[in-house]
């Protein structure tokens, strides 16, 4: 009963909707399969100009990302430094903030308006750059992620490395043939996410009147035609086929086995030369961003800004604004972001369990099934949404579907899905089976063991799922600049984005984005200290974000 | 043991059931709900909404934004039961074309405004829609980025196109904001449809870069990013009202156009929306716009005497009064797709290659004025002719057929021509006036 709902939900809300949109690109008015929109996308050179600078700017960040990241874990990982926890739960919060703030506050900092750009005079300012802009921010926003998990990767054998540096292995030696190999996984789930989010974002090349790449070439048709536009499916379902391949590759690189228990011989304590170089090096990145984010920050607290340094008179009153005004927002990224994570977390227990009592090779494909569903891209799932669910009515609410919030937690659902996956599989490895055994053997009926040995058991895996995906949820604003209803129902990322399209300074939006970076910040480390006494806590948020088998 | 292992599980239960109540709130919330779809910007939504709920509490208002030009593919994609109940906007070509659609229900009679200010039509004959202020379209500039490079404020259009404003105007997309393709229409009708596209696409080459939504060419110019901006004027005397170092002026030709309001055919609280429209068109609701973050022309003559008005604030009959309006609408609803798409191609998807081209011209020509030479000049007259051509007839067949499915996708082929001409063109163009450079140095 539960995994023909569990084909449901899979038939309904994903594989339905975006089967149709291939279908709808492939065929012509008469549904037969026709070439016509496929002729008309190639005869375009502003669409091939976009899939070839949609490609440019993903790999791009991915690149740029990772090669700023490699000397820096390289250096920390040769002195065995080791960032707390709370840091690195900070390499996390580019996935829980949407890109386009950085952009935006770029322009702040750089423009001729004020700041730097205005003391320098230079054409500086990221919306003149254009598309190299848009991988530069991309590519610094998800910086820390990709950093992040190449420390947590790397961190395990830093001891045993130590010995083979010891023994004289070159420097070069010792990063190619262990640090690079042992950082690999790490690496390759940083850079394909930076590679995803960048070729979905929406917000970001809008903000910075970048158009020709393939996420607003498909909003801008959508927009302008409809959704029924065949067109636009087009260019999303190229978007689904770039975003699977890339994610397919970044599995091959990660398929080797990772030893996840923490290093035999780990240093009790940091020497003073680690704890320097380590505060320097992290420092050191966190006043870059805290720098790069003072261009929102001021406009935050600004009334009048034009053309001087620095604001020239300043006003609390866009918190206030924010506050008051746009607190439903706040609301609303809590029901449809809960929504969804709820719905992840079921779903994705269930897909978990399927998966691993699922025969052996059915198991491979069910994985990478499972994991593929990453590479649907917002605008490309919120395009197929929008052609699938027109006509659907609701039966109490007497409405259509596409004209409720339902859509929304539903979209974000399916994008959440593979984060709940992976930490559901994770979650299920770590139940031990004795207990389990031990209940059955002694008597207990099937309901009595998982509500009294499975589920407590599972509880803070699910717990950890039911966070990622509310966070993944949190900011998709490509699918939800499509889906949103009303501004009523807007969850705090796309109110960010609203507000900023204000024709008086952008304080509010400023303001906004401050308290919900700040709002995600804390609610993360008073998560985790609740969380601190269970040990395995920190092992095992590490350990689900990854997708080493 | 146990109690260790519980207490997780109960947080979960706990997050379960916070997110289950606050969604079935959320269910019984949504009853009385006016959804009114607008292109405004978020601080006259704001106003509005604080203003309405407060003096209606059985109703609340929510808002779906986004550009005036999308509301027929909006409405196209929403079944009659699923739609907004008011439509609010400038964007007049959107009126004529849900009229022409069948997409609003007649409102009648209804309000104090007048039916007609100057020469101006503000309401629709038939009683389908209804003016609810009025504005015309000029350059803002910030005084303090025009000084400090000892630039000269512009009066109009045709000023943004010489060379001192290159890199320092901004403006937005037609596609993209209402507001920016009644500008571009207005000076095609005003212009004529070929000396129109010159002006638009050497003003646009002049640009440093053209915005996604039309808030942001205000923003611009009121931070000073950018030194000048084409937009609607209660956009940019918001930002002057504010205090902001902003001035504007009107400028010519341009079009003089009520900001209507609207019923929509199929919306789900018809009786809420005729109440927000009653309350939009009330001298409460027309005293709102003086607020210095709105600053719109009200359409009630009497708030013009209202002490709340700040003291150099346009008058109604003055700005009509100079701007002679040439604008006929129905010519431009005819077209609305098809100056969009142009504008596109031309313009939003091939700046990068308009800005070098129009670089590139503005270098020949200060140095054709120091050194003439009739070779140089003829080579710079082709480039111009080649990059500042709109390359499509006035009489293109796809202009006065009416919009459809057939038309879409009639421009959807004639969009990939375009593309590739536009591309050509620039290059060509660009390789005349290095060539022009190249001669005079």
């Amino acid at each position: 009963m539960l995994f023909s709902a569990l084909a449901v939900y899979l038939l309904a809300f994903l594989v339905l909707p975006v089967g149709a949109m291939v279908l709808r690109g492939l065929t012509n008015a008469d549904g037969q399969f026709a070439a016509d929109h496929l002729r008309l996308l190639l005869a375009n050179p502003v669409y091939l100009e976009s899939l070839s600078n949609s490609l440019v700017i993903a790999c791009g960040a991915a690149l740029l990302a990772a090669l700023a990241a490699l000397p820096i874990a390289m250096l920390l990982w040769r002195h065995h430094v080791r960032p707390s926890i709370y840091i690195e739960l900070c390499g996390f919060l580019p996935l829980f903030v949407p890109p386009f703030v950085l952009a935006l506050s770029l322009q702040n900092l750089l423009g001729h308006g004020g700041a730097l750009g205005w003391l320098l005079g230079s054409d500086l300012d990221p919306a003149i750059l254009g598309l190299p802009s848009v991988m530069l921010v991309e590519a610094l926003h998800y910086f820390p992620l990709v950093l992040m998990t190449l420390i947590m990767t790397t961190s395990v054998s830093s001891q045993q490395a130590c010995e083979a540096a010891r023994l004289g292995s070159s420097w070069w030696r010792l990063m190619t043939r262990i640090f690079l190999p042992l950082g690999m996984p790490g690496l390759a789930f940083g850079m394909s996410i930076t590679f995803l989010k960048a070729m979905d974002d929406l917000a970001t090349p809008l903000s910075l009147g970048v158009t020709n790449l393939l996420a607003p070439q498909a909003f801008f048709r959508v927009s302008a035609y409809g959704s029924q536009d065949p067109l636009s499916s087009l260019i999303a379902t190229l978007m689904v086929l770039i975003s699977a391949l890339a994610w397919l590759a970044s599995i091959r690189l990660v398929r080797q086995h990772v030893s996840w228990r923490s290093g035999a011989f780990v240093a009790a304590t940091a020497s003073r030369r680690q704890t320097i170089v380590g505060l320097s090096c992290l420092g050191g990145i966190v006043m870059l961003y805290v720098t790069l984010y003072t261009g929102v920050a001021l406009t935050s607290i600004a009334r009048i800004w034009s053309y001087t340094l620095l604001p020239e008179s300043f006003t609390p009153s866009h918190y206030l604004t924010a506050l008051g005004d746009e607190r439903g927002s706040f609301i609303n990224t809590l029901i449809y972001c809960g929504f969804a994570a709820v719905v992840d977390v079921l779903v994705g227990l269930l897909m978990a369990y399927a998966i691993d009592r699922a025969a052996p090779r059915w198991k491979t494909w069910l994985t990478w099934a499972a994991a593929g569903l990453l590479s649907v891209p917002g605008v490309a799932l919120a395009i197929a949404y929008l052609q699938f669910f027109r006509v659907v009515e609701l039966p109490f609410f007497d409405q259509t579907l596409d004209a409720s919030w339902f859509m929304l937690p539903m979209a974000f659902s399916v994008r959440g899905l593979p984060f709940a996956i992976r930490a559901c599989t994770i979650a299920l490895q770590r139940l031990p089976t004795t207990y389990v055994d031990a209940a059955n053997l002694s008597g207990g009926s099937r309901f009595r063991v998982a509500t009294k040995i499975v589920l407590p058991m599972l509880a803070f895996g699910l717990f950890v799922a039911f966070l990622l995906c509310f966070g993944v949820a949190a900011v998709d604003l490509s699918s939800a600049m499509l889906l949103v209803p009303s501004e009523t129902d807007a969850p705090v990322a796309y109110s960010i984005y609203l507000n900023m399209q204000s024709t008086t300074g952008r304080g509010a939006g400023s303001a906004l984005a401050i308290l919900s970076i700040a709002l995600v910040t804390l609610s993360l480390f008073v998560l985790l200290a609740l969380l601190r006494p269970n040990s395995k806590a920190a092992s095992s948020f590490r350990k689900f974000v990854f997708t080493a088998s | 043991m146990k109690g260790k292992c519980l207490r997780p599980i109960n947080r979960f239960a706990y997050v379960v059931c916070l997110v289950l109540a606050l969604l079935s709130a959320r269910v019984a919330a949504a009853a009385e709900s006016v959804v009114v779809a607008s292109s405004f910007p978020k601080e006259v939504l704001v106003a509005y909404k604080k203003a309405f709920d407060e003096r209606y509490p059985q109703y609340r208002v929510e808002f779906v934004n986004f550009p005036g030009t999308h509301i027929m593919s909006y409405l196209a994609d929403h079944p009659a039961g699923s739609r907004p109940d008011v439509f609010w906007s400038s964007s007049a070509d959107s009126f004529r074309a849900l009229l022409r659609h069948g997409l609003l229900q007649p409102i009648g009679d209804r309000g104090e405004t007048p039916a007609k200010i100057g020469g101006v039509d503000i309401d629709d004959a038939q009683g389908f829609y209804k003016g609810q202020a009025l504005s015309g379209s000029g350059v803002m500039w910030n005084t303090r980025y025009l000084a400090a490079r000892a630039i000269a404020s512009p009066a109009t259009w045709s000023d943004l196109v010489r060379p001192e404003y290159f890199g320092h105007v901004v403006m937005s997309s037609a596609s993209r904001s209402g507001t920016t393709h009644l500008i571009v229409e207005s000076i095609l009708q005003g212009a004529g449809w070929e000396p129109g596209w010159s002006l638009i696409l050497q003003i646009a080459g002049n640009c440093a870069t053209i915005t996604d939504r039309s808030f942001d060419v205000p923003n611009s110019v009121t931070s000073g990013r950018f030194g000048v901006g084409l937009v609607v004027d209660f956009l940019a005397l918001s930002g002057k009202y504010s205090g902001f170092p902003v001035d504007f002026s009107y400028a010519s030709p341009s079009a003089i156009i009520p900001a209507s309001i609207a019923l929509v055919a199929g919306a789900r609280n018809s009786a809420g929306g005729v109440k927000f429209i009653d309350f939009a068109l009330s001298a409460d609701g027309q005293r709102l716009l003086l607020r210095p973050e709105i600053s719109r022309l009200p359409v009630l003559p009497e708030i013009y005497s209202s002490p709340d008005k700040p003291a150099d604030y346009p008058d109604l009959i003055d700005v009509i009064g100079n701007n002679p309006s040439v604008y006929d609408p129905e010519v431009s609803a005819a077209r609305h797709l098809v100056v969009n798409a142009i504008f596109n191609q031309r313009v939003s998807f091939r700046h990068r290659e308009l800005v070098a081209v129009t670089r590139a011209i503005h270098a020949a020509e200060r140095l054709l004025s120091q050194r003439p030479s009739p070779q140089a000049r003829a080579l710079i007259e082709q480039a111009r002719r080649l990059a500042y051509r709109s390359a499509v007839a006035e009489s293109d067949e796809l202009m006065s057929a009416a919009p459809s499915r057939a038309q879409v996708a009639a421009i959807a082929g004639r969009e990939a021509q375009w593309a590739t001409l536009a591309g050509s063109d620039y290059q060509a163009a660009r390789k005349l006036a290095e060539q022009a450079l190249a001669m005079l140095q």
